[in-house]
């Protein structure tokens, strides 16, 4: 009887017509079920997946070659295309001695992308180049003309480009590159000379220079400004205040940097020195202007050895072959 | 909507059209709500339709959607809205007052009593089926019923059999 009544009452019930169809209507426009959603950010996923795998692929690669000190891939380019046995993130040395001494001065006018090859020591060929990545020769550290000591004495942003101490490389470029960059540069600093900015902004050398272009301040003043920080001031600096200092007494050979014990310059550019025994063994530094501060890293490796450090915001790579670790060391010591 | 079921045979627009009084009736026996049961309708064949897919045979359909609605209903008490609003009071009008009287004596049991009760004596389910549709005890649903049951009785104050 319950049953009976109960299932008559329920069917009493029913739904309108309307609220039927309008059901029936949504469930046909329904939206798609969620895994087929998805498909439309396949795409999207796809991409992620391929970039931050990459990136992970990539990361101790780059890492590695940071660690090593040079421009990581980019040095890794230049070996593959070089040819050399050893890849440069694994710290090998070149196998052979470097030779030239001004061996790229033309290349300077390769375009940017190109330049960073031309920065490592690894090249089998031109094992020693003068790096066109390197640093400008900002600062003046081996300045061979008088009249140019003096652009090397000025330590503004403009001026820090202008010096091109080299008499060689200069004549390399002049025959390579009529028009050249370090003229413009050089007519620069002597406007910045003649302007205000130049004398007492920057401490050191530079603003004693100035000083005693445009103000005429006496010697006295100009050797204080020059001894006061040469203390703090690192090799670099010291090299250009030695420069300035002495530029009018004596003429500054090749052989500035102080030669290992037992070596002898063979070759010096803005960017580098080689230096030679009469064992045959040869040590090229390499010169850029580098980042932080970092500590040397040494590997050694039959016979050769090689060194990369930052100090005084100078990237040094120095290579050696058939070199003692005592000579390297010293260079090293000159540096830091 | 064109779509043929995976053993029914049915397109979905035939599967909504012959298992809507159940899910509307069984919705409204459970919220005891025109708009509510027509708002859990409404999710029960949306849900359908999304997961249609999934459902093998007209067994399982109905199942499926006894087990779903009932989930739906119980989120209509669980929404915040509803804690917070008084829905209006409705009465269903019936052409005799034994069949007002057995509606609104079953309407005062508690859910999970009023559940049972309906499926059993209105979808003529076995207690079996009801365990596995509910997912739970066929002692459970015995138990549900007897008390169920008792309660009517007290309830109705009439000579009703519940066979």
């Amino acid at each position: 009887m319950f049953r009976k009544y109960y299932k008559e009452a329920n069917d009493s019930i029913k739904p309108s017509e309307d609220f039927v169809n309008s059901v029936i209507r949504d469930a046909k426009k329904h939206k798609p079920p969620l895994r087929a959603r998805y498909t439309q950010y396949a795409a999207v996923a796809a991409a992620a997946v391929v970039v931050v795998t990459g990136a992970v692929t990539a990361l101790p690669m780059l890492q590695k070659a940071q660690r090593d000190g040079g421009e990581g891939i980019v040095i890794e380019e230049r070996a593959m295309e070089s040819g050399s046995t050893a890849a440069p993130s694994q710290n090998a040395v070149p196998t052979s001695a470097p030779e030239t001494a001004v061996g790229n001065a033309g290349n300077t006018a390769q375009s940017p992308i190109q330049e960073p090859k031309q920065d490592t020591p690894n090249t089998s060929e031109n094992s020693y180049r003068v790096p066109d990545n390197a640093a400008p020769p900002k600062r003046d550290y081996f300045p061979t003309d008088e009249s140019e000591q003096y652009h090397g004495s000025n330590d503004t942003e403009e001026t820090e480009s202008a010096p091109q101490p080299n008499i060689q490389e200069n004549e390399m470029q002049n025959i390579d590159e009529p028009a050249q960059e370090p003229e413009v540069e050089k007519n620069s600093a002597e406007e910045n000379m003649d302007s205000d900015e130049g004398g007492g902004n920057s401490g050191g050398s530079s603003g004693g220079s100035n000083a005693k272009a445009i103000l005429g301040e006496s010697d006295e003043v100009i050797k204080q400004e020059n001894t006061a920080p040469e203390d703090m001031t690192p090799y670099s600096e010291k090299r250009d205040l030695s420069g300035i200092s002495e530029a009018d007494t004596e003429a500054i050979d090749d052989a500035d940097i102080p030669c290992p014990d037992g070596y002898y310059c063979i070759d010096a550019s803005p960017n580098g020195y080689t230096f030679k025994n009469d064992d045959g063994a040869v040590i090229s530094v390499t010169i850029n202007y580098g980042g932080a501060d970092r500590e040397p890293y040494i590997t050694e490796e039959d016979g050769s050895i090689y060194a990369v450090f930052t100090s005084f915001g100078l990237s040094v790579t120095i290579n050696a072959y058939g070199a003692d670790m005592a000579a390297v060391e010293e260079i090293i010591n000159q540096f830091r | 909507m064109t779509d043929k079921g995976l053993c029914t045979g049915m397109t979905d627009e035939e599967i909504i059209r012959a298992h809507f009084d159940m899910v509307y009736r069984l919705a409204l026996s459970q919220t005891r709500n025109r708009a509510n049961a027509e708002d859990v309708t409404q999710e029960v064949f949306l849900r359908f339709v999304e997961n249609r897919r999934k459902l093998t045979s007209a067994e399982h359909i109905k199942a499926w959607l006894i087990r779903v609605t009932i989930n739906c209903s119980k989120s209509v008490f669980m929404n915040s809205w509803f804690k917070k609003t008084v829905p209006l009071t409705e009465e269903l009008t019936f052409d005799t007052p034994e069949k007002s009287e057995v509606y609104y004596a079953v309407q005062t049991l508690p859910s999970k009593y009023r559940t049972v009760i309906h499926l059993f004596y209105y979808e003529d389910m076995s207690v079996e089926e009801i365990s596995r549709c509910l997912s739970m005890n066929p002692s459970t649903v015995k138990s549900r019923l007897f008390r169920g049951r008792e309660m009517l009785r007290n309830e109705l104050k009439g000579g009703y059999d519940f066979v």
